[in-house]
């Protein structure tokens, strides 16, 4: 077990609750999402993580051992902090040269690191003329420094073009093979799903629902949109919810236990042009789940 | 696989505080900043009393370690208000702490980079200062380099001390802002108001003062005790003004405030270290 939560709660001052009843355990080479609006408690539970703060009671276990304690752990940790801004005046390769002299690595993987993120070009301009990525890419670059055992990764794509954020995804699978465990902290955000395999998702201090995102997709049954382009849809579709209609284009909203047999039935259709299941995304088993959360109320802070 | 190499963590921060205050050309305007100053007091300072050109040493160092006292800590709090607080705002401070150094290896690298900073702008400011005064007048070389060396080494202090006390309001400090304002607010009470007050004391007793409560006053103040330094070394000149009248009652010698100014950087060094490890 790399991270081991176990009923942490954080109360500050006696009164705000940041935490309450948080259990987590993530094992080597697995990558959870860790998915919530501002102020869920995204960035408490990466404090403890990191031993910068105790619990109010609980456990936190990184490693095996307490962090808070055991703070030599933290040379097997990379971080990228939410909207860090480096030192404007140092240039990119002094920035990531300063942290991996601070971590005792040599200054010959920071230069790989500043290949590897693309920033070779630029490594001896100050950070202040960078552009909003090319600080993102030095801040991912500063927390691959030394081959981290655990990655926190706060927002990490805030401020990457597609091109960049694909890139960086694809990082995460390259470490992930190499048996980097990580955690991503985010906002939700399309295709991240097919890069996690464990979803926490938060609000006000609670975990809303956590696993994998199958199993998500299993609890919340939320429908399957189809989307069929042919001469005429039969009057009932097995499991239909609801249907639009766009020319001869078709948008079915079904029972997801119902998908197979509808699609049976469509693929059947006369004059059949296009036949699409899609699954619910992220996105959406996270405004279903924040939704129920907030309807059921009781939770305030 | 890399080798890896082991910097200080103290010496690695206090580099990068350096590269920082080069490359912000802190360094360079600190430095031309003090030399000016020294040269023009040593050859315009007596125009107040009609004479144009270089006077006499004793004028020349006690003038500039009057000018010295107000400048100096206004540069060193200048320096070091946003050592903490700055960090915290970019979130810097936070991924530090991440890093496998401890909170006092952070707050000693930075101190000590900010010294540097200051340090290597006095000496070589005030050092080239004293240089150029050496070719130009007829000042006999020992007594000009100790007359110098003196008030470079209470600079130093004094100088070491603003920043530790920098430190600790940025600690104390929410934002940059609130930083920078507690800073001059500190400035102040300590570089003008505080002579003012202790001097409307005396009049108000008519001098009937305990001499040890003054001097005990004197000496919670670093700028007074930078003052006294410089004042004692020409205790046969009658011409100091103000408060500095005084301490020609008391007996401190130069050791004795010497030790008293390296309290005064050892003091607000601790308590500032103390409110850093208390900061979450």
């Amino acid at each position: 077990m790399v991270v081991e939560l176990e009923n942490v709660q954080m109360h500050f001052n006696n009164q705000v609750h940041a935490l309450n009843d948080l259990s987590l355990s993530l094992t080597q080479g697995k990558v959870l999402g860790l998915f919530g609006h501002n102020g869920a408690g995204k960035t408490t539970t990466i404090k403890l993580i990191l031993g910068l703060l105790c619990p109010t009671s609980g456990s936190v276990k990184v490693m095996g051992q307490n962090p808070a304690i055991h703070s030599q752990i933290k040379s097997d940790i990379g971080f990228l902090p939410e909207n860090v801004q480096f030192y404007e005046q140092l240039t990119g390769r002094e920035v990531l040269h300063y942290f991996a002299k601070l971590k005792g690595h040599a200054l010959g993987h920071a230069d790989s690191l500043l290949e590897q993120f693309q920033l070779e070009h630029a490594a001896n301009r100050p950070v202040k003329t960078y552009s909003k990525g090319m600080r993102q890419r030095l801040g991912l670059a500063q927390a691959m420094l030394g081959e981290p055992k655990l990655l926190l990764l706060d927002e990490p794509t805030v401020g990457l073009d597609p091109m960049a954020t694909r890139q960086f995804y694809e990082h995460v699978d390259y470490l992930q093979k190499q048996g980097c465990t990580l955690i991503i902290c985010s906002h939700v955000l399309p295709g991240i799903e097919s890069f996690i395999d464990q979803a926490l998702i938060m609000n006000k201090g609670h975990a809303v629902v956590q696993g994998s995102v199958h199993d998500l997709n299993m609890d919340a049954q939320l429908p399957v949109h189809i989307e069929v382009q042919a001469d005429q849809l039969p009057e009932k579709i097995e499991g239909e919810l609801s249907r639009h209609q766009i020319n001869n284009l078709w948008r079915i909203e079904v029972n997801p236990q119902l998908q197979v047999p509808a699609m049976q039935q469509l693929s059947q259709l006369k004059g059949l042009q296009k036949l699409l299941a899609k699954a619910p995304s992220l996105d959406d088993l996270y405004h279903h789940y924040m939704s129920s959360h907030d309807s059921l109320g009781g939770y305030s802070v | 696989m890399t080798s890896s190499i082991h910097y200080p963590p103290i010496l690695i921060i206090a580099q990068k505080e350096w590269m920082d205050g080069r490359r912000n050309r802190w360094l360079q305007s600190i430095t031309i900043l003090l030399f000016l100053l020294a040269l023009g007091i040593a050859y315009l300072g007596g125009a107040v009393a009609g004479q144009i050109g270089f006077t006499s040493l004793s004028n020349t160092v006690i003038s500039l370690a009057s000018l010295a006292v107000l400048v100096m800590p206004l540069i060193a709090l200048l320096l070091s208000y946003d050592a903490i607080v700055g960090e915290e705002e970019s979130g810097t401070l936070l991924l530090l702490s991440a890093y496998p150094i401890s909170r006092f290896q952070l707050f000693m690298g930075k101190w000590l980079g900010h010294c540097a900073v200051l340090g290597s702008s006095i000496v070589v400011g005030f050092g080239c200062a004293a240089l150029v005064l050496a070719f130009t007048t007829k000042v006999p070389a020992f007594d000009l380099f100790t007359a110098f060396g003196i008030f470079i080494c209470s600079a130093l202090l004094l100088g070491m001390s603003f920043i530790a006390i920098g430190m600790w309001v940025s600690n104390v400090s929410r934002s940059r802002a609130q930083a920078a304002g507690i800073a001059l607010l500190i400035w102040f009470l300590a570089a003008v108001l505080f002579d003012l007050l202790v001097l409307a004391i005396l009049v108000m007793t008519q001098g009937h003062l305990e001499s040890n409560f003054l001097a005990g006053l004197l000496l919670a103040n670093p700028t007074d005790i930078f003052r006294m330094i410089n004042f004692s070394m020409f205790s046969d000149m009658q011409q100091h003004t103000g408060l500095m009248d005084l301490q020609q009652d008391m007996d401190f010698g130069l050791y004795q405030l010497l030790i008293m100014a390296i309290g005064w950087v050892v003091l607000p060094l601790v308590l500032a270290f103390y409110s850093f490890k208390r900061r979450v």
